[in-house]
């Protein structure tokens, strides 16, 4: 999604900038103060290191959506900034870093100001920077922030892209990423604290073996990819984040909100591009949609490989989801099993 | 009380959980003086700090204001230090001839700490007997648990346990410190409490080990629930592994205090002894109301991890050290107990659904308040 606005004309594609600068999902109230921060507090925000991030790009654990090249980067994986390890090589691959640069001045300079300001300062000027008209942001797992977003950027247009919940949790429980940030969610509920804010460790005992190998002072990447992680559990996960997703969603007029199904985008590229284009910009390009529309690739379900004991517990954990989406008309079925 | 005793008492462990109370009770049964064997800290100096403990206890189990005076005039402590050769004590002349317990002791289980709960509980419990040989120990009481009987079910007898029945480190060291014990040469009673619990009469408990580990956790799992999908707690049953027609044998602290200090002022024989409760409650009682306090839904219980779907296995692996009270349900034989104190041995403490809620909460109330905020998942 975030490729097929990048190319678009009048469009600038910020990418996984709100997963990265809340360090997955771990510091959320950090990105939406609820009281208004200096320029300088906004800039450091953007370039102070997150510790998760930093922790998987130090162990060689580089999810896909990080673009940062650290071969040819200035930084080292113990020092790349948020907006860095996707939003900047996203918008410019060959010169993040002089783009990074070149952003502090403008960002540090200016009021004190709400978060939504300092947001809108941000994509302004990197809308004037690369000739747009429009802004468009994603990121992985952005639904948990609806309603933050929402608030923040009360006449901002949504597009709600959804996948069949087993197909998402599958792939949840195989991405770096969300691994990182369940596993931290559940040493944070038995540690009592954030690991990677405190280093009380009063409460270490409670961890298992597992969890306790994957705290930050021993994290290591065999036990990483050791973790397990039940695609059971995800689906809970998806579940949960389905409903109060549609809870935070709700009431905002179909002008305002597209939802789109990942199947539909993946089995009618050009219709569903279109839809999405027209939706960001009212017109849209023939030239923009073919390309778009190039660039869908199917991905094939991986959940019939699963035991029938996980598949079961999977299809049992997604149906409140949904069934939250069949309330809005959204069922998947044996039409979506897709083939290559 | 028992004017003749005024042996003097020395005590590894004297305040921690069952060691302050063992003090205290000395204190109210005898004229004894009681020496504690106490880590040092930059802060206070060891008597300062038993004093301190105990007296707080006085308080929190609503014990007799005279013991205030007793704890000032009878306790004294020693900077000691389990892994030091005897201890750490270099002048021990004051202790000849004492009744040593050894109370102190690691509750850690998991793998990762395997050298450490060895360190503690088998070479500290070698340094003890050092010492004790040493001073030319009275008699050495060894604290050890009832549930060294690892994964024995049934009515236990209290003799020699066998290792091969252990369920994790923590066992297999309990057995090996008693070991140690029975084979010093010295004059010992083996004296093994069931899960202790807060006091009987006012709740109140300074454990996080035992049945308050078992809450905690749960607390922790239904925390983990919400904060993968808010409200899964209050939707979905656990599932549990666990004998539910079995008892746990839960035991308030002040009643193996009782029936330790007991044995002793009686003189009671080298042997073993449980000091557990005669009216245990039911496995399903408990885990029911430990589920109800922490806000989880009552769990079902089933007899096989293979019928767990993948979040209960997790959460059953989460409490793999209580598995010892939840699989292979026994009861614990007080003969040995009864033999040497007849009536006086605790009579049992029956725990209905408000002495559990009760016990639990006193520990819950207070650890929801340590916690602080935790970052918000949306």
């Amino acid at each position: 999604m975030s490729e097929m606005i990048r190319i678009h004309p009048r469009v600038l594609s910020i990418s996984e900038l709100f997963s990265f600068l809340s360090d997955l999902g771990m510091r959320i109230e950090q990105v939406f103060p609820d009281h208004p921060i200096s320029a300088r507090d906004f800039w450091q925000l953007l370039s102070q290191p997150q510790p998760r991030q930093t922790l998987l790009l130090d162990n060689a654990l580089q999810m896909k959506e990080v673009g940062y090249n650290l071969s040819t980067g200035k930084f080292r994986p113990t020092d790349v900034p948020p907006i860095l390890q996707s939003m900047l090589p996203h918008l410019d691959i060959h010169h993040p870093d002089e783009l990074f640069d070149s952003l502090e001045g403008p960002m540090k300079n200016g009021p004190d100001s709400p978060i939504s300001d300092h947001y809108r300062r941000f994509f302004e000027h990197l809308m004037v920077r690369f000739g747009k008209t429009t802004w468009v942001e994603r990121s992985g797992g952005g639904l948990r922030m609806a309603g933050r977003l929402r608030r923040l950027f009360p006449e901002a247009n949504i597009i709600h892209l959804v996948r069949d919940g087993r197909d998402t949790a599958l792939s949840m429980s195989k991405h770096i990423g969300f691994r990182m940030a369940i596993l931290c969610g559940t040493q944070v509920e038995c540690l009592g604290t954030d690991p990677y804010e405190d280093n009380d460790r009063s409460d270490e005992a409670d961890l298992t073996d597992e969890l306790a190998d994957l705290l930050p002072e021993h994290f290591n990447t065999k036990a990483f990819e050791a973790f397990d992680l039940p695609p059971a559990l995800c689906g809970h996960y998806w579940s949960g984040e389905i409903q109060s997703g549609l809870n935070e969603l709700d009431g905002i007029p179909s002008s305002r909100l597209l939802t789109i199904r990942y199947e539909d985008i993946v089995s009618s590229p050009l219709e569903s591009v279109t839809r999405i284009g027209t939706f960001i910009d009212g017109e849209v390009s023939q030239d923009w949609i073919k390309k778009a529309a190039a660039m869908v690739k199917s991905q094939q379900p991986q959940r019939n490989n699963l035991s029938d004991y996980d598949r079961d517990a999977l299809e049992d954990a997604c149906r409140p989801g949904f069934e939250a989406l069949a309330a809005l008309g959204l069922e998947w079925g044996k039409r979506d099993v897709l083939s290559n | 009380m028992n004017i003749k005793d005024q042996r003097t008492h020395v005590i590894t462990g004297a305040t921690g959980f069952v060691g302050s109370c063992i003090v205290l009770e000395l204190l109210r049964n005898t004229h004894a003086n009681i020496v504690g064997l106490v880590r040092a800290t930059p802060d206070l100096s060891p008597t300062s700090r038993l004093r301190n403990t105990l007296s707080g206890l006085v308080s929190d189990y609503n014990l007799p204001q005279s013991l205030y005076r007793d704890i000032t005039e009878r306790v004294t402590a020693l900077p000691g230090d389990l892994e030091l050769e005897l201890c750490g004590i270099e002048d021990f002349e004051a202790l000849k001839g004492a009744e040593f317990w050894h109370s102190a002791a690691s509750l850690q289980y998991q793998d990762r700490h395997k050298e450490q709960i060895e360190r503690t509980n088998i070479g500290g419990t070698a340094n003890a007997l050092a010492l004790a040989k040493a001073i030319d120990c009275r008699v050495f009481n060894g604290i050890s648990t009832a549930y060294v009987a690892g994964r024995q079910r049934g009515h236990m007898k209290a003799v020699i346990s066998n290792p091969a029945f252990v369920n994790n480190h923590y066992e297999r060291s309990k057995i090996a410190a008693e070991a140690l014990v029975t084979s010093s040469g010295l004059p010992y009673r083996i004296m093994r409490p069931g899960v202790v619990v807060g006091h009987s009469k006012t709740y109140s408990t300074t454990s996080t080990d035992g049945i308050y580990g078992l809450i905690r956790n749960l607390a922790k799992y239904r925390g983990t629930l919400d904060r993968t999908q808010s409200g899964l707690s209050n939707r979905r049953p656990i599932t549990m592994v666990a004998d539910s027609a079995g008892s746990i044998d839960l035991v308030p602290v002040d009643h193996v205090a009782r029936d330790a200090v007991g044995l002793s002022i009686a003189d009671a024989p080298q042997d073993h002894y449980h000091l557990t409760n005669p009216k245990a409650p039911k496995l399903c009682d408990v885990i029911a109301e430990c589920c109800y306090c922490v806000g989880l839904t009552t769990p079902v219980f089933v007899g096989s991890d293979r019928e767990l779907d993948p979040l209960d296995r997790k959460l059953h692996r989460r409490l793999e050290f209580y598995n010892s009270y939840m699989i292979n349900p026994k009861s614990f034989d007080r003969t040995t107990v009864n033999n040497v104190l007849g009536e006086s041995a605790s009579p049992g403490f029956a725990l209905d659904t408000h002495r559990l809620r009760s016990i639990y909460h006193s520990y819950l109330d207070r650890y929801e308040q340590s916690r602080t905020s935790l970052p918000v998942a949306r």
